[in-house]
């Protein structure tokens, strides 16, 4: 319904246009200028300061893709982030579907446990996820970061999917019920696919917070080839500062990816943005 | 007879589907959280690393007792955390409030703007930390130049000060409030077109209408994005990590950064009272977000 109302600016005298304006030119400035700046500084040959580069150095760029070996910890990254989202994802959807849609005791306590996530500090929490990965023998492995990253958002996607679930017509299942298909059948052909705008906002909400984690990553990961793209930029702090270059590169290597999806998907973005929160 | 066996294969399926995301639960929040709370109760630090020891029925609130009275890195960090907690709420709240109440009226790029300010909400918080980490060098960044152009010869070091590395950490997120201006401009569209109408017709200015009908309408989304804000800046680790290093002097300690140097990044690590902070960092969130619900009246719950 929204759709059909025409974009139109609401009416205003000059003086409130000059405001707004304002109040938008100074979001834009905080929100873009840092990274701008480092962009900039990147192709200086003394990155950092005031104005453009007298001269435009890609050495930065060339370093972090042969020496460094950037792509090591995109594809680290990559792998932890998506096998997390997915694992979380499936098994979370798997418990908010039975709860959204069955009769048994015990159900409440479902939604009351994973609510009460919600209060829990990661930060914490993280010793002892930390000295249990090490009784595992999953310390500084990639699978023991994978396991804490679908952990770790359980109550936002379970919140997000419990209520897509609850929104679908309970007729469908019956339907492929009388059709002979079994409680596991009915989730996975029917519910699943008829749930993918459900499943697509959390997965993307996940993938999000799992691609950008930082503390974890930061403790559990010792080994430089292990390290995900947030555990190697907290490196900089320390090892690599003296290549200044360097550092710049990777900042906007880091967040190039993340801004370009953003801006190909920006309303399923702002869909999965305003759905996790709502509930967060 | 047959029902029964039906019944048994319905119950199956739910335990098959239920019992993996308890498992992660489990693993993840129930163990941990009940172990940091029985060992907040014990005697536990790098010299009995391998055994907890309970510190007995009349001293078991030792480590919550030590935290207030003698460890000042814990109360330093205490009292920025509140301080971040407070400064979310009057500076970053406000100003998300603002923008999505600005970014309502639909002139032209506000759509660009939203997406803009969500920017920096969506990219890495270690990248951002690193960011302001240099912006804040006086080598390499641009404050100190900043402030040289203002008044030659000032040579400002955000870092190397106490008060000021406060507020630099501050600002490397207090004005990121993207996400939750998305959230409020959602709720400020959905609300019925026609009371606008209705209220433009009786000639309301559009500061009226925002004051004395978008804003009430608008407090239930608003103390939601209060409880996410002050939640941000109670467990905030990632900018100090970066930016500060908890330094200088330990000036810009947070309760979190408090339980990461107490439980794994020092020489002097006390497991039992990094967990002890941890269990009253959790009560304060728990606190903080009944009382903002409260004030906001929010009465939709978190399970709904």
């Amino acid at each position: 319904m929204r759709k059909k109302v025409k974009e139109r600016p609401e009416s205003g005298t000059v003086l409130e246009k000059i405001f707004r304006y304002f109040v938008m030119l100074i979001v834009a400035f905080i929100s873009i200028y840092p990274i701008l700046w480092v962009f900039i500084s990147s192709f200086k040959e003394k990155p950092g300061g005031l104005g453009l580069p007298k001269e435009w150095v890609f050495d930065g760029y060339i370093t972090i893709f042969t020496e460094l070996d950037i792509q090591t910890y995109f594809l680290n990254s990559l792998v932890i982030t998506v096998i997390s989202t997915v694992l979380s994802v499936t098994v979370v959807s798997m418990a908010a579907y039975v709860v959204a849609r069955m009769q048994f005791k015990g159900k409440g306590l479902v939604t009351l446990m994973f609510s009460t996530t919600l209060f829990i500090p990661a930060v914490s929490i993280s010793f002892p996820i930390y000295r249990l990965l090490g009784d595992l023998g999953l310390k500084d492995t990639r699978l023991g970061v994978i396991i804490v990253y679908s952990g770790l958002g359980i109550a936002v996607t379970y919140f997000i999917l419990h209520s897509y679930f609850a929104s679908i017509p309970k007729e469908m299942e019956e339907a492929a019920r009388v059709d002979g298909c079994g409680y596991f059948g009915t989730f996975f052909r029917i519910i699943v696919p008829i749930a993918k705008p459900g499943l697509s906002t959390a997965a993307i909400l996940a993938f999000l917070n799992n691609w950008n984690e930082f503390y974890f990553a930061s403790i559990l990961l010792k080994s430089p080839e292990k390290m995900t793209i947030p555990a190697l930029l907290g490196q900089f702090t320390s090892a690599y500062s003296k290549n200044l270059n360097g550092m710049f590169s990777a900042i906007i290597v880091a967040v190039v990816p993340t801004i370009i999806v953003f801006c190909l998907l920006s309303e399923t973005f702002v869909k999965s943005l305003t759905a996790g929160a709502v509930k967060g | 007879m047959k029902k029964r066996k039906r019944w048994n294969k319905k119950s199956f399926f739910i335990l098959a589907f239920i019992a993996p995301a308890i498992l992660l639960f489990v693993l993840i929040y129930a163990y941990p959280l009940l172990n940091i709370i029985a060992t907040s109760f014990c005697e536990w630090n790098s010299k009995n690393f391998t055994a907890p020891k309970f510190l007995g029925i009349s001293h078991m609130f030792d480590n919550y007792k030590k935290l207030f009275t003698i460890d000042a890195n814990f109360q330093q960090a205490l009292i920025n955390s509140l301080k971040w907690v407070v400064l979310t709420l009057v500076i970053q709240v406000p100003f998300s409030v603002l923008t999505a109440l600005v970014l309502s009226k639909k002139n032209k790029g506000w759509r660009f703007i939203r997406n803009v300010f969500v920017i920096p909400n969506i990219i890495s918080t270690a990248a951002i930390g690193l960011i302001f980490l240099n912006m804040y060098s006086p080598s390499r960044g641009i404050i100190t130049e900043i402030c040289n152009i203002i008044s030659p010869g000032s040579n400002v070091s955000v870092l190397a000060e106490e008060n000021m590395a406060f507020w630099g950490v501050t600002f490397s997120f207090i004005l990121f409030g993207g996400s939750s201006c998305l959230l409020l401009l959602t709720q400020i569209f959905s609300t019925d077109s026609s009371i606008y109408e209705a209220a433009k017709v009786d000639g309301a200015s559009s500061l009226q209408i925002d004051m004395k009908i978008t804003l009430p309408l608008l407090k239930p989304m608003i103390g939601t994005v209060a409880v996410m804000a002050a939640n941000y800046g109670l467990l905030l680790y990632n900018e100090i990590a970066l930016i500060t290093g908890g330094g200088p002097d330990n000036a810009t300690y947070s309760l979190s950064y408090y339980i990461y140097k107490t439980a794994l990044g020092s020489l002097k690590l006390n497991f039992a009272r990094a967990n002890a902070a941890g269990v009253i960092q959790m009560l304060i969130g728990i606190i903080l977000v009944g009382m903002i619900y409260r004030i906001f009246s929010v009465k939709k719950g978190l399970e709904e």
